[in-house]
This record gives C-alpha cells, sequence and structure tokens, in this order.
C-alpha cells in the first residue's frame, strides 16, 4: 500500500516555493477562515483541554494563594506559600539540583537521539533492529525503569556492581553515593528517553527535501557541510519541539527520585517536584505543595519561550 | 484460547454476581491494599455476606501507591470510599484531618476482643477510630551454617536468653568477616523507623513530647543519640549492608544466606521456609543491656469516611470485620499475627511452630507501637532520610538534631 | 547516483564507524532488558543465587522456566493488557485526529488571539501532573466519569505537546499547496483531511506513537480514576508485584516483558514508513 513515492511537501522543489503561483495574490483568503470553520477545527481540542487541564491548573494556581487548615478549611494566604519557600534554603537546593539536572541532561538526551536518528535514518540493513533496540526502553513506564536500575545498580546483588567488582573500579555506589546520584539519574534517564526524541528527530530527517541534498552534492559539499547548511537548519522547528517536550518532561522529573533515592543522598536528587510531591503527599501541605507546582509550571514557561525564540525560524525556513 | 475463554467466563460471572444483588443491597466502597492476587475483594466479600443487605466493592492498590491514593480520594471530601485501609499509626493523622468516624458504639467490647498491642493504634485520644485486621511482629531470623562457619553459637528462640546488642555486633563482625559477601546482620527495612526505633526505645529513649508536636529534645537525646550510635556502628563498620533500601532486594540477601542476623517481619521467616538449603531458626529480636526488650508492632486497620452514605451499614460491616470467622479467613491469605486475642487460642493448630509461639509472647508482652501522633507521617518520613545519612556515614548527633529540627517544622500544624 | 555524501552514507569507513556506533547503542539499550527477560525464565529461588558474585549464571539462567508467563494467565494481567491496549488504541486514533485539526488550525489559519491561545495550550502539557490530579479527579467525579474507560481515555485526548508537534510539522507545509484545492471550492476540512494529512503521514505516525506510548506508561491517574478490577490497566498490575512484604519477581519480569513487546507494537509497525523509498530517493 505503500509502493508509490508519499506524495511529502518536501518532495516539492524548494524553488517552487517561491513560484509565480506563491506570489500571486491568492483568489480567496486561505488565512482567514470562517468562525464555523475555525471552531471545527479548534472547538474539540480546545474545549478538552479547558475542561480536563486548564480548569484543574486554574484552580491549583489559585490554591497555592491559600493555606489549608487540617479539616480542610482554606484561607487566603496571599503570597503566604512562596514567601516560605523562597526563605527555605533546601528549597534553593533544591533549584539548583533541578537545573543542574537539566543543564546536562538535556543537551545529552537529545544529542544521543540526533546521533540515533541519523544512524538508523540513511538506507542500511538491519535498520528495523536498530531501531526498535533504540525505541525499546522508551517502552518501560519512568517507575519500572527506577525499579530495574535500582535492582542492576544495587550494591550488593545488582548485576552492574558484581561485573564491576572483578574489575580495578570496584563496587560502586551509584544512587547512593552523593557524587554519583545525580549523574545516575541522568543515566537511567538518558537510558529510557534518547530512543523517544529518535522518533521525532527521525520524522524531521524525513522531511528534509532530497532535492536540497542532491543539489549540495552537486556543488561538491562535504557530508559535514551538508550537516551544518542543509540538516540543522532545516531540523529547526522538530528541534524546538524535541527541546521543550524533553526540558519539560526533566523539569518536572521525580518518579527515580521517589523510588530510590528520596532526595537523596545528602539533597544531592532532591528536585523540586519531587519536593512538591513530597509535600503533598507525605507532609500533607497541599498549599506549599501547589505553590511549588506553580513555580515549576513558571520555569518550565520561561525556558520553553526561551526556546522558541532560540529556535524561532528563519527567512526562508 | 482457553485462558481468553477463562478470562470471559470469569468477567461473565463477575457481572452475574453483581448483578444478583437485589434492588434494595447497599453497595459499599472500599479501598485497601493489594494481596495474594486480589485476594482482599473476596474476603470482604464474604464478610459482608454474613450482614444483610450488604454487597462490597473493592479497590486493591499496591502498597508503593496507596496512600497518595488514599490521600486524593480523601482530600475531595466526599462520600467516597465508605471504608478503607490505615496503617495503623496514621490513625491518629486521618482522625485530626476529619477523615474517620469514632467506632466505640459499634464495637463496645474492643478493649476486651483485640490484643492490646493491635488495639492501641486504632486509639487516639481514648477514642476506637480505626479496627485492626492484622498486625505484625519482628524477629531475628538466624542463619545457622553462617555461625556454624564463623563457630558462634547461634541465638535460641528462647525470651530468657535475648541477646543483647553488643553480642549481636560482636558475633556480627566474626560472620561479616568470614567472605567479602557475607553479612552479620541486617534490617530487612533497614531505613525504616518500624524496625530502627526499637533500638533508642530499647534504651528508654522517647521518641516525641508530649504534645506530639515537639522532637527537639526527644529524637535528639542523648539515650536516642546513644542507640542510634549503634544503628551507625552496624552499617558503617560493615557488620551490615549499607545502602539496600529496596526491601525485596534485603530479603533477597538473607535468604541467598548471605545475612547472619536478619531481623524481619513473621512473613520474611514463611519465604525462608520456602528455600530449599537454607537452614535457619527464629531468635527474639535483641536488646540493650541495662535497657528493655521492645519489639516493633504494627497493624492495618480499617476506618470509616466520617461523610458516608451509608454510615450503619458500614458499621455492619466492621463489625464483621470483627468477628473471628473474617479474621482466621483473613490469615489464610494472608499470615500476619492475628489481632483477636481468642484467635491464638481458637487457630492454635496453626499457630504451635516455634515461629509463631515467639510472636505471641513477643505481641503479648514487648511490642511497643510506633507513637499516635498526627504527623506520624512527617516524622517516619523526616527520620527515614536521616536513617539513610547515618548509614552513609553521617554524623549520629548533628543527623538527628536536624532531623528534630525538620520535624519541628513539619509537625507544627497538628499543634492544638 | 552511486554515492551519496549524505550523514552515515555508504562509504567503507563510515559504513564501519556507522554500524559499530550502531551496535554499542543497541547493546547498552538492550542489554538491561536482556537481563530483565532472561530473569523472567528462572525459577524463584534462583532470581539472585547467583548475584553477589559474578559467574555465567549471573547473567544465563541455570534452569529455564515459563512458569513466571503461565502464572500470569492466573492473574489479572491478562485482562489488564487488554484494557491498556483499548485505552491507548482508542485515545490514539480518536486523538490523532484531535490534535491534528487544532494544531491545522494554529500551522495555518491567521485568527485574533491565535499567539495567547496556543501558549495557553501549551501551559497546559506544562503543569506537573501531580499538581492536578486532585481538582481533576472532582472534575471527573462531578461529570459522572469516575470509574469507568471515558474517565481513562476522555481527559487524555486532547494533549499539548502532540498539538504542538503537529504543528511544528504542518507549518512547514508550503501554503500553495492547499491553494488549488482552494481554488476548486473545497472546504478547508477536506484540504485537511485529503492534503495536510496525507502529506504529512510520517508525522502523524510520530504522533500516534507519542500519544500510544503516553497512555500505555500512565500510572497514577489509573489508580485514582478508574480503581474497580475490571478496569485495572497493565501498569497497575505490575506494580502490584512488589509488596512490603517482598517482591513477586518472577512475575514481576515477565509481565514487564510482555509490556515491553507490546508498547513497542505500534513503533514496529510503523517505523518502516520511514524509510526512504531507495528508488525514489535516487540513493544506489
Amino acid at each position: 500500500m505503500m509502493t508509490k513515492k508519499p506524495d511529502t511537501p518536501v518532495a516539492i522543489p524548494a524553488a517552487n516555493r517561491f513560484s509565480r503561483a506563491a506570489r500571486k495574490k491568492p483568489i480567496l483568503d486561505p488565512q482567514r477562515p470562517s468562525w464555523a470553520t475555525l471552531l471545527m477545527f479548534l472547538l474539540p481540542a480546545v474545549a478538552l483541554l479547558i475542561v480536563f487541564r486548564l480548569t484543574p491548573i486554574g484552580i491549583s494556581i489559585g490554591g497555592s494563594f491559600t493555606s489549608q487548615s487540617l479539616l480542610g478549611e482554606t484561607a487566603f494566604d496571599g503570597l503566604g506559600n512562596y514567601k516560605e519557600l523562597f526563605s527555605d534554603p533546601s528549597f534553593w537546593n533544591s533549584v539548583y539540583v533541578t537545573l543542574l539536572f537539566n543543564v546536562i541532561i538535556n543537551p545529552l538526551q537529545i544529542f544521543v537521539a540526533f546521533i540515533m536518528a541519523l544512524l538508523v535514518f540513511a538506507p542500511g540493513r538491519f535498520l528495523t533492529f536498530f531501531r526498535v533496540s533504540f525505541f525499546l526502553p522508551m517502552t518501560m513506564s519512568t517507575a519500572l525503569v527506577a525499579v530495574m536500575w535500582n535492582l542492576l545498580f544495587d550494591p550488593n546483588l545488582g548485576l552492574v556492581n558484581s561485573i564491576l567488582a572483578h574489575t580495578s573500579m570496584g563496587r560502586q555506589g551509584f544512587f547512593f553515593d552523593e557524587d554519583q546520584a545525580l549523574g545516575s539519574m541522568i543515566w537511567i534517564s538518558t537510558w529510557k528517553g534518547a530512543g523517544y526524541y529518535m522518533i521525532f528527530l527521525l520524522a524531521g530527517l524525513f522531511r528534509i527535501s532530497e532535492e536540497l541534498y542532491e543539489a549540495a552534492h552537486v556543488d561538491g559539499a562535504s557530508s559535514w557541510q551538508q550537516l551544518r547548511f542543509i540538516t540543522l537548519p532545516q531540523m529547526k522547528r522538530t528541534f524546538l519541539f524535541v527541546f521543550v517536550a524533553d526540558t519539560t518532561v526533566n523539569l518536572l522529573f521525580f518518579a527515580p527520585v521517589f523510588i530510590i533515592t528520596r532526595g537523596g543522598p545528602n539533597g544531592a536528587t532532591d528536585t523540586l517536584m519531587y519536593r512538591a510531591y513530597e509535600s503533598s503527599f507525605t507532609f500533607v501541605d497541599w498549599g506549599r505543595a501547589l505553590s511549588l507546582s506553580c513555580i515549576l509550571l513558571a520555569l518550565v514557561a520561561i525556558v520553553a519561550c526561551a526556546q522558541m525564540l532560540f529556535f524561532k525560524p528563519g527567512e526562508g525556513e | 484460547m482457553k485462558h481468553i475463554k477463562h478470562i470471559t467466563l470469569a468477567m461473565a460471572a463477575s457481572m452475574f454476581v453483581a448483578g444478583a444483588a437485589t434492588a434494595d443491597d447497599i453497595e459499599l466502597s472500599t479501598i485497601g491494599l493489594s494481596f495474594s492476587d486480589g485476594a482482599l475483594a473476596g474476603l470482604l466479600s464474604d464478610a459482608a455476606a454474613t450482614t444483610d443487605g450488604i454487597t462490597v466493592t473493592s479497590e486493591q492498590l499496591p502498597f508503593g501507591q496507596l496512600f497518595s491514593a488514599i490521600e486524593v480520594r480523601l482530600q475531595a471530601r466526599n462520600e467516597n470510599p465508605d471504608l478503607f485501609f490505615v496503617d495503623g499509626p496514621m490513625t491518629a493523622s486521618y482522625t485530626m484531618r476529619g477523615h474517620l468516624t469514632a467506632l466505640d458504639d459499634i464495637l463496645p467490647d474492643a478493649s476486651e476482643i483485640y490484643t492490646s498491642a493491635a488495639l492501641q493504634q486504632g486509639m487516639v485520644a481514648g477514642k476506637l477510630m480505626s479496627v485492626p485486621i492484622e498486625s505484625s511482629t519482628v524477629v531475628m531470623l538466624v542463619n545457622n551454617s553462617l555461625f556454624e562457619a564463623a563457630g558462634i553459637e547461634a541465638p535460641t528462640n528462647d525470651p530468657a536468653d535475648r541477646w543483647t546488642w553488643e553480642e549481636v555486633l560482636a558475633a556480627g563482625k566474626t560472620i561479616s568477616e568470614l567472605d567479602e559477601s557475607t553479612w552479620g546482620f541486617n534490617f530487612h527495612y533497614s531505613d525504616s523507623p518500624y524496625m530502627a526505633l526499637v533500638m533508642p526505645q530499647s534504651n528508654g529513649a522517647t521518641l516525641i513530647g508530649e504534645d506530639g508536636v515537639t522532637a527537639t529534645g526527644y529524637v535528639d537525646s542523648p539515650k536516642f543519640v546513644e542507640a542510634m550510635s549503634t544503628y551507625a556502628e552496624l552499617y558503617n563498620t560493615g557488620i551490615a549492608p549499607a545502602g539496600m533500601y529496596d526491601y525485596s532486594l534485603a530479603l533477597e540477601l538473607f535468604l541467598n544466606g548471605k545475612v547472619g542476623m536478619f531481623a524481619g517481619v513473621v512473613s520474611d521467616a514463611i519465604a525462608a521456609e520456602g528455600r530449599d538449603g537454607l537452614d535457619f531458626t527464629v531468635a527474639p529480636m535483641p536488646y540493650f543491656e541495662g535497657g528493655t526488650p521492645v519489639t516493633p508492632t504494627g497493624s492495618w486497620h480499617v476506618g470509616i469516611n466520617p461523610r458516608t452514605e451509608h454510615p450503619e451499614e458500614a458499621a455492619k460491616l466492621v463489625q464483621a470485620l470483627a468477628s473471628p470467622e473474617f479474621i482466621s479467613a483473613y490469615f489464610d491469605k494472608r499470615a500476619n499475627p492475628p489481632v483477636l486475642t481468642e484467635a491464638w487460642d481458637s487457630m492454635s493448630e496453626k499457630l504451635d511452630t516455634p515461629l509463631w509461639t515467639l510472636a505471641r509472647y513477643e505481641i503479648q508482652n514487648t511490642a511497643m507501637a510506633r507513637p499516635s501522633i498526627g504527623g506520624w507521617l512527617e516524622y517516619d518520613s523526616i527520620l527515614r532520610n536521616a536513617l539513610r545519612e547515618i548509614q552513609s556515614g553521617s554524623d549520629v548527633a548533628e543527623r538527628l538534631s536536624a532531623a528534630a529540627v525538620e520535624m519541628n517544622r513539619e509537625l507544627k500544624k497538628y499543634a492544638k | 547516483m552511486s554515492d551519496t555524501t549524505r550523514p552515515g552514507s555508504n562509504r567503507p569507513i563510515l559504513h564501519f564507524g556507522r554500524y559499530t556506533l550502531m551496535w554499542a547503542l543497541a547493546v547498552l539499550a538492550l542489554a538491561p532488558l536482556l537481563w530483565m527477560f532472561l530473569s523472567s525464565l528462572r525459577p524463584t529461588q534462583e532470581m539472585f543465587a547467583h548475584a553477589s558474585s559474578f559467574s555465567w549464571h549471573t547473567i544465563w539462567p541455570e534452569t529455564f522456566t515459563f512458569q513466571n508467563y503461565t502464572a500470569l494467565l492466573e492473574t489479572g494481567f491478562p485482562r489488564a493488557i487488554g484494557n491498556s491496549l483499548f485505552i491507548a488504541v482508542v485515545t490514539m486514533v480518536v486523538g490523532v485526529f484531535v490534535n491534528a485539526a487544532a494544531a491545522f488550525a494554529f500551522a495555518t489559519f491567521d485568527f485574533r488571539f491565535r499567539g495567547p491561545l496556543f501558549l495557553l495550550v501549551l501551559l497546559t502539557a506544562m503543569m506537573p501532573f501531580e499538581a492536578i490530579v486532585l481538582p481533576l479527579y472532582m472534575l471527573v467525579n462531578a461529570l459522572g466519569m469516575i470509574d469507568s474507560y471515558s474517565a481513562l481515555i476522555v481527559p487524555e485526548l486532547a494533549n499539548g505537546f502532540v498539538i504542538l508537534m503537529f504543528r511544528q510539522f504542518f507549518a512547514a507545509i508550503p501554503r500553495e499547496l492547499y491553494e488549488a484545492g482552494r481554488i476548486d471550492g473545497a472546504s478547508w476540512l477536506r484540504i485537511f483531511l485529503t492534503i495536510a494529512l496525507p502529506v504529512s503521514w510520517p508525522v502523524i505516525l510520530t504522533g500516534s506513537i507519542m500519544i500510544f506510548i503516553t497512555q500505555f506508561e500512565a500510572f497514577f491517574w489509573p489508580l485514582v480514576a478508574a480503581p474497580s478490577a475490571e478496569l485495572t490497566v497493565a501498569q497497575v498490575e505490575i506494580a502490584k508485584n512488589i509488596s512490603l512484604e517482598g517482591a513477586n519477581w518472577g512475575q514481576l519480569f515477565s509481565s514487564m516483558s510482555i509490556v515491553c513487546v507490546v508498547a513497542a507494537l505500534p513503533f514496529l509497525v510503523f517505523q518502516r514508513f520511514y524509510i526512504r523509498n531507495v528508488a525514489s530517493s535516487g540513493i544506489k
């Protein structure tokens, strides 16, 4: 059923973009559809999001400005929750841990994902095997990934340590060593996530026009030049999505922390999201939990906006 | 295909059963712990069947998510669930937050029928707020082969010959030096206050102030610190394996014959019986020389949501859960120490083993429940982090006083 | 064309480097899963018997057994896998249209408040789920959807990130492509269905995988929103193998292995469409 070459937009030679048809004034104004048309396209998704996401988010943002008594009566507390957080040194440790984690993991994960995508994009043998191998870790939920790596890294019964015991390195603490804990978290998260972001990058590579490469080839451009001047610029939109999605996931990282380290050792893995979870379900302090969540929301939104500015498609892209 | 047919039949059967309830039946919703592949549903349905006109829907959650899922339901503060599982020490917290109904009128004879260790955990300010359905106690599982290899005489199961922690340290040291992969001692839940708190308790320390919200002066008291220094010694000198916070793996280490003495719950002993080639016996928990013998105890309870629309039916179900029939049926699915005093005699054919004899002795004589305070979850969580850091070498006194400060802060909200 | 200098071309050195790197990455990705799978074939007794010091049997089971798989049939797991698949597939099929339609509007149309509205859509995907679980639970309860498949499907149909992803790709489609259709008087719906979607199929497949995986992995929400035993999803059923008393390793590993394979199925099917048609792309 896919024997015919797919009629992708990218198959249109780049030159077509500036063809006569494009410059000619459109007969109908394609960009301003009727309200009915607009509603038809937008309403299902937007209505669902308003009901099941924006409403709860609004309630939670409101809740961050309240304090709750033991019996559940809420009272307006202004910025009380926020003030309390900002004066807590362990909150600032969490900010530091969260940012450090993200500064390392996002470029790393996307770099690995991009390498994977390039490797399995070009035709070759056994590609299905390699693609599925890279993707397979993603099929495990984050919680189960944490359970599995906790077993593998266990100091006494873990496979990794039983191998390391035979090397000059000896057994390592991994999650329970203050210097290795965050690195171990970065490792398991990259192990799981790289193959996932690969699929978006693969789709992005796919839509780059083959003609662009052919033209470059005729001009004698090297592989590196093609990557630098065709692939990377053409991938901007895909990269934007991948960066925004990946950064969000990693700013909200917490399940392995909850399952394995509980923020330790000595605060080394105490991410903001873990702190928010702990505040709601252990310390039953919903005001603090919600204000932490709102701070995270703001952080994610700011970072996403910065990424959008950075990846803004330039002229002609 | 056969199995698919099976499932379809089971589905059809469950629909039929649900449909079989007469229109007058009141359906009670419950949230409980998942075990033995959903055994709880059957147990609760059977208990409901002994009453008139009640059926039960049971939601069974994995242990790891039980508390957070219950928390979401309770925070919604609506009529669901009608009844829910309460971990013994959480009773005070739920009570203070208005999530439990007093049960004194429903079970006026509670103080006579339940073992005091279990009953105590359901009491808040003199009122019965949750009823126990199973309890726990801790014994020391002894690997005889390791003791033999080390040439040391193993502790016996006679409470009169209870070892002191000093003896445990000495024997543990020798066993841990047998081989790179052997350990002298371990707690099954090594970072859990449930187990570790017996050390300060045995040393005569008080765990929390009278007001239930002051930790400073208690958690960092000299007696507490002294007891926890022994805990630190266990984990910092290679007698016990530090950093085994995956409880299943910690048990596995003992089951594979790598641990000389293992402080575990009764079900650990039952798991050990199933392992070929593991020569083990049970001994009582150690105590501090000059202190008192103390064993940890805990219990699972059931409580009634005060917002239930069916208080009378919920009360009837609670009464059914206090019956010897339910407790005995429950024991068959989950062999933990029964909570009815009477059951220890009526079930004696099942409980006449060295393990259960010791368990009974400890529950009757040395069991000490965790403090009944509103902020137990906070206390537990903060102390747990401190225990982990003590295992990895933090200064005991400093770490405990930091934990006390953190507890003061989090417990403040429960002050009267 | 016999030689293309695209990244990962078929020159011998590059070819060798490429395959070495692919094998290395594949080993890293697969080794832990292979360990899990091999462990699922061990009897309980043996699970960690060779774990403290490394030997051949630390990796390769001494005795092979399928008992951990057959035992699953007696549990709620088969039903839970069915539930997870049903929920994920329905969400995927409906969700692709819902999200693609909105993304198409954001990418193609010019309307008032487009920017702010799009930001709001993105924002919905940025709030930690644990922070909205309580109000969402109360809302879904008020709508009478609690404890039903719809509680697990309907709130998850629209997804801000899926919309963002689709929009990124739709925005790259040259507008001229729609023009012919407009001139012929085709409606926007028709253009969307007959022009925009067909030219975007790699992206549609990617979005489908994204929705499928997200739903298949869901854990906390199903736990809260669909308590009945008949509605239990695979992830929750797996978690039941870990208890305070000890883990049921055998069934934990066997159920994890099965879920891994099942969750990979859509990708396995869809990924073959990402291979450029060799004849048409001018390579070789």
